[in-house]
């Protein structure tokens, strides 16, 4: 199967000194390459446009498509990160050629360099908390009177409750203390069982800090039964709500 | 804070990065589907982890 060709664009970076020295070997892409323009640097690979096509039908799986091109669009983004302050683009965008590329990095190049210089000397570190389990009936319930009983069932549902509050309590202490370390944080789409699940922008030298904070507090809520799942560090993936267009 | 699954991966790179308006050939239509099941395998897999 094949279609137009194209030029897979993953992320902007400056572009001064850099150069793409120590690449890992992608899985579905081809070589990247920088398209320099206006003091900015466009990362790209040259992608047969059918490629992403096959993505719709496909399931995803840890061995397919998406999982390949995800990795390469990590890899990309990282070895990038490595080096130089990076805007990871939206996963699967495609521009026509080299023209296009620079079209792109004129019109949106002051923008785009506020925002590296606002994200330069930063990681971003991810902690989602969700409910724990509910406590288990440890008394057995045989030999109870009904009264006994009742109250019993009553007690029960009271100490869920309350076990659910100190959990919220607890991941709400967690947020605001690794909020004040951080330069920048956001909220992610929350699913139901989730009390938190934010990104946190933060300055290298605030690092030690914000990991002992995540460490103490994400104990604290752990000891209360809530899951908790720290990740990081990230390139600055979740602070990009940016639209980059070409004017006209 | 170890190497990333798959599962992490997916979280954070598909809803996430700038978005390219006008001069470009895909931005890929279909993605918001894909991120819908994704959610929903992401919820899934979670799940059986506990």
């Amino acid at each position: 199967m094949s279609g137009e060709r194209g030029l897979c664009a993953y992320a902007i970076t400056r572009g001064t000194r850099w150069d793409l020295v120590g690449l890992p070997e992608l899985r579905a892409a081809g070589p990247p390459e920088l398209i320099r323009h206006d003091g900015l640097a466009l990362v790209v690979t040259e992608v047969d446009t059918a490629l992403f096509g096959g993505l719709d039908a496909e399931e995803p799986a840890e061995d397919g498509l998406l999982a390949k091109l995800v990795r390469d669009h990590d890899a990309i983004v990282r070895a990038v990160f490595e080096h130089e302050p990076v805007l990871p683009l939206r996963f699967g965008t495609v521009v026509a050629d080299e023209p296009a590329a620079r079209r792109l990095l004129s019109s949106s190049c002051d923008e785009v360099t506020r925002w590296l210089d606002r994200v330069a000397g930063h990681r971003e570190w991810g902690v989602r908390v969700d409910h724990g389990a509910q406590p288990v009936e440890e008394t057995p319930l045989t030999g109870l009177s009904g009264a006994d009983y009742l109250r019993r069932r009553r007690q029960s549902r009271l100490d869920g409750r309350q076990l659910k509050d100190h959990q919220a309590e607890a991941a709400q202490a967690l947020h605001s203390a690794l909020a004040g370390l951080a330069t920048d944080a956001v909220h992610r789409t929350q699913r139901p069982q989730t009390l938190l699940d934010a990104a946190y922008l933060v300055q290298e030298a605030n690092e030690d800090a914000f990991r002992r904070a995540a460490a103490e507090l994400g104990e604290e809520a752990r000891g209360r039964g809530a899951t908790v799942h720290a990740t990081g560090p990230w390139p600055p993936y979740s602070f990009t709500r940016l639209e980059l267009g070409v004017a006209g | 804070m170890t190497e990333n699954t798959l599962v992490d991966l997916l979280d954070r790179i598909v809803d996430s990065g700038a978005v390219v308006t006008g001069d470009v050939i895909i931005t890929l239509a279909g993605i918001d589907l894909i991120r819908l099941d994704l959610r929903l395998l992401l919820v899934g897999i979670d799940e059986s982890l506990r």
